[in-house]
């Protein structure tokens, strides 16, 4: 009799799996901020198994409970672990009375509040699936930051300094689900009104779909794309810079592309499918690194000659390594030239707003040698326009991004 | 498709298993089998089959010619090695030209689907038939299913044709031998999902960001890595002869608790067991085996290990690692087990400190050996592993270790060091004769996590980092 009850766990399963193709279907994951796989996704050619598969994984029942009660474990692992952690430090500190290097940056967080999918409020600081993004001090980092950008354009009133943010959109501030708006709104409020800014707008699920990848932080193209008109369209309310320019050619890479996410979704058995654009009127520019000489294109042109058909954790292979300084030379003498603070997202999209500019200079704070001297450099510089393009981590968090004040 | 698929647990397992129990007529059942084995086969990609036919016509019809024909089954093997050959190192070769005729693009190779299986079942069969242990197969239909057989296809463990004969002819598929098959099904797919897959995250981890290994890091990946991979790989084994268990086909074991062996020699009389054994009736013995002196042993060992490194990988971290394991079990055959180093430094290898030593540094040279050719990628991977595991790599940051996020990984490999026991692993099965019905119930509970973990595995988290 048990037996015969424990085989039937297989019919049971055919049930359940059959019911995934005919019961009705979702569309679109609200936590994940992407549409999901339905009946219609299923080819029939080589990706019929996968297609199948992916079905059967977006479908599945309790799905988005299933995930969230896997993320919410994880997280009270990661707190409960903490705890257990901190006591033998706490009993280290007070034995051996050790400083603050041996402090985790935080008390003993005794509660929780879980706020949204993946997201849990502790007693100071927030866990986003997992990972600790900021205790007490760093919750009011993203005011110091703003405050930072709006000290260093009041200190050049001789340009303009412009922000934006490759990330999502004011229009999703009031989503419950949203953590990094509030932080923007901090940075925002430390802005002089003369300061204009602008961020990536993301209107519906579509978007999400269209500008980002899923295996990367990153935008892709697409979204790049969409940043580079935001800025130009920005600018050019105010400068004579033309406006975005179209879209040429669109170049597809047979590749999948595992970016710097990719082994936390889904293994690396997802990725991403990776394209380039070029856009029309692109004159002939000179372009530099650190001061030399450097060829814009042969990043790409590696890429494209490796020949790999997997590629893990590339968008820096792809998209151009981190320098502390590039620049652009249009010979555009009828142009204004351009300071950009930037990191990594501009990567993808810098030579398009630097073919608006004539001179273009990019920085990347990150890579700042110590004896960097930024009001010497702008001196020497004709700057007529500044832009601060962070990523919304880097804008608000990331202490490396302060511009010097000297 | 994969066993841990939901398409397979779902859709094709109930599916397969309900035709085969409620068809009684086994001529019927062979062709469900037939359908069965080659949809599983095609259903990643149905180009793979070509190769796998052209195996299947090849066994065939050498089979009919080979018996005491030693021509028939030299050229048969070297068709069939080649064309395994062609597909595992062809791609060295294909570089190498693409590197020398700059001007011509020579596209990759693709490697069918488990054709390191298939053809060494195709071997054994013809290597069996040619030393007249039974008659060839005349019918082609049981050839096919023999080759296709899907629970083994991919990743074994390799099955005897003689053994698979009886089951062809005849299938007794009972209600109990399911619902005991479904019990290690579930047990290999935990074992797969929740212990394997986790694990993944820290080798991964440490070994991709391979700038920054410390020697408690490394130590770390390397003994995952080693448990990572006999949850993976038994896990497999388990599900594949549960399935075996299911259809009324016993499939051999593949793992006997290889991390409680005392010696590397042991070690390969407990791991793959089902590869072992080839190995050892195909290649060992027909090398002459210990029948011509402790040399010539020592050096057949060596030479039957480096193959089974070559077989396993294309590159030269398998070659290597087959040497030395070939190395170290020759020098402990030649030496009897190093009898009269022990005695000159009085060591009692009787005792349990010493037996104790023995399996911990057998586990550990096995799993070391395998991590550089199993999971690093690249010689800078190695490199660096190495370098870390010798303490030459970066000082341990405890900040670093927490950015990992590897905490829930840590306390699976805890779970999963503890469930090697082979004591723990008696003390668990045996609830299934002293609590039943608590025992099925355990087993829905790690059903549903399992699927569960799958499941999860597909979200793809909108997720703010920092970097």
């Amino acid at each position: 009799m048990r037996n015969k009850i424990f085989a039937l766990l297989l019919v049971l399963n055919l049930v359940l799996g059959a019911g995934i193709f005919i019961l009705p279907q979702k569309y679109e994951s609200q936590s994940e901020k992407r549409l999901l796989n339905t009946n219609e996704s299923i080819k029939l050619d080589a990706g019929f198994s996968r297609s199948v598969e992916n079905v059967l994984k977006d479908q599945f029942y309790f799905r988005d409970r299933i995930v969230r009660y896997y993320y919410k474990g994880r997280i009270l692992l990661n707190v409960y672990t903490e705890k257990l952690l901190y006591i033998p430090k706490r009993i280290y500190q007070k034995l051996f009375g050790k400083g603050d290097s041996m402090n985790n940056g935080g008390s003993i967080r005794t509660s929780f509040t879980y706020l949204a999918e993946g997201v849990v409020e502790l007693d100071d600081g927030y866990l986003i699936n997992g990972i600790l993004e900021y205790n007490d001090d760093e919750k009011y980092s993203a005011s110091s930051r703003g405050y930072n950008v709006n000290e260093f354009a009041l200190k050049h009133p001789e340009f303009r300094t412009y922000v934006y943010f490759p990330t999502r959109t004011e229009e999703l501030l009031n989503s419950e689900y949203e953590f990094h708006p509030v932080c923007q709104e901090w940075f925002i409020q430390q802005l002089d009104p003369s300061i204009k800014y602008s961020s990536l707008q993301i209107n519906d699920m579509q978007d999400f779909e269209n500008y980002y990848f899923k295996s990367d932080y990153h935008w892709n193209a697409y979204g790049a794309y969409q940043g580079y008109s935001d800025i130009i369209n920005m600018i050019s309310e105010d400068y004579q810079i033309g406006s975005p320019k179209a879209i040429k050619k669109v170049i597809e890479y047979p590749y999948n592309f595992y970016g710097n996410i990719a082994n936390k979704i889904d293994g690396y058995g997802s990725g991403d499918y990776i394209i380039d654009l070029e856009l029309e009127d692109i004159s002939d520019f000179d372009y530099y690194v650190n001061g030399e000489p450097f060829d814009f294109y042969a990043v790409k042109e590696t890429y494209r000659d490796s020949g790999n058909d997997t590629v893990y954790s590339d968008y820096d292979l792809y998209f151009g390594d981190n320098f502390f300084l590039r620049e652009f030379d249009f010979h555009a003498e009828d142009k204004p030239d351009l300071l950009m603070f930037a990191d990594s997202f501009s990567n993808t999209n810098m030579m398009w707003i630097a073919s608006h500019f004539n001179k273009t200079i990019i920085i990347d704070l990150r890579a700042k040698p110590e004896d960097f001297n930024l009001s010497s450099f702008i001196k020497d510089h004709d700057i007529d326009v500044a832009l601060v393009c962070y990523y919304y981590n880097n804008a608000y968090f990331n202490g490396n991004l302060y511009i010097p004040i000297d | 498709m994969e066993f841990n698929s939901l398409f397979f647990i779902f859709i094709y397992l109930p599916v397969f298993i309900g035709l085969m129990y409620f068809i009684k007529d086994n001529r019927i059942r062979n062709y469900i089998l037939l359908a069965a084995s080659l949809l599983f086969y095609c259903f990643g990609d149905v180009r793979h089959a070509g190769i796998l036919f052209i195996i299947i016509l090849i066994t065939y019809l050498s089979g009919l010619k080979v018996r005491k024909n030693k021509t028939v089954l030299i050229i048969y093997l070297l068709l069939v090695l080649g064309t395994l050959s062609y597909f595992k190192y062809g791609n060295y070769l294909v570089a190498s030209l693409s590197a020398f005729f700059k001007s011509h693009e020579w596209s990759a190779i693709i490697m069918p689907l488990g054709i390191s299986f298939f053809t060494f079942l195709s071997i054994s069969y013809v290597c069996d038939v040619y030393l007249e242990k039974y008659e060839c197969e005349r019918n082609p239909l049981n050839i096919i299913l023999f080759l296709s057989f899907f629970p083994v296809v991919i990743s074994g463990p390799l099955i005897r044709y003689d053994r698979f004969k009886s089951f062809i002819d005849n299938k007794m598929i009972t209600t109990d031998g399911i619902a005991m098959g479904l019990r290690r099904f579930i047990i290999g797919l935990s074992k797969k999902v929740i212990i394997a897959n986790q694990l993944n995250i820290i080798t991964s981890t440490v070994i991709n960001d391979n700038t920054r290994i410390s020697l408690p890091l490394a130590w770390l990946a390397i003994i995952a890595y080693g448990i990572q991979e006999y949850y993976d790989f038994s896990g497999y084994s388990d599900m594949a002869i549960a399935i075996g268990q299911m259809i009324g086909f016993e499939i051999p074991e593949n793992f006997n608790d290889p991390y409680f062996s005392h010696s590397i020699r042991e070690y390969w009389r407990r791991w793959h067991m089902s590869l072992g054994a080839f190995i050892r009736d195909y290649i060992y013995i027909p090398l002459g085996g210990n029948r011509k002196g402790k040399r010539r042993k020592a050096v057949n060992m060596i030479i039957a290990l480096t193959l089974s490194g070559l077989w396993h990988g294309s590159t030269l971290p398998f070659i290597l690692w087959g040497l030395i394991n070939g190395v170290l079990e020759a020098g402990d055959a030649y030496f009897d087990g190093y009898a009269s180093i022990k005695k000159k430094l009085h060591i009692n290898d009787g005792t349990r400190i010493w037996r104790a030593f023995q399996i911990i540094r057998t586990a550990l040279i096995a799993m070391v050996l395998k991590v550089y050719a199993f999971k690093c990628s690249n010689y800078l991977q190695i490199s660096n592993l190495f370098k870390g595991s010798i303490g030459r790599g970066v000082p341990f940051s405890m900040s670093y270790l927490r950015s990992l996020d590897i905490i829930h990984p840590l306390i699976v490999l805890g779970i999963g060091f503890i469930l090697l026991f082979p004591y723990i692993k008696k003390k668990l099965l045996s609830l299934n004769e002293k609590v039943p019905y608590l025992y099925d119930l355990s087993l829905l509970g790690l059903a549903v996590f399992s699927v569960a973990l799958i499941v999860s595995g597909s979200y793809s988290a909108f997720v703010y980092f920092q970097f």
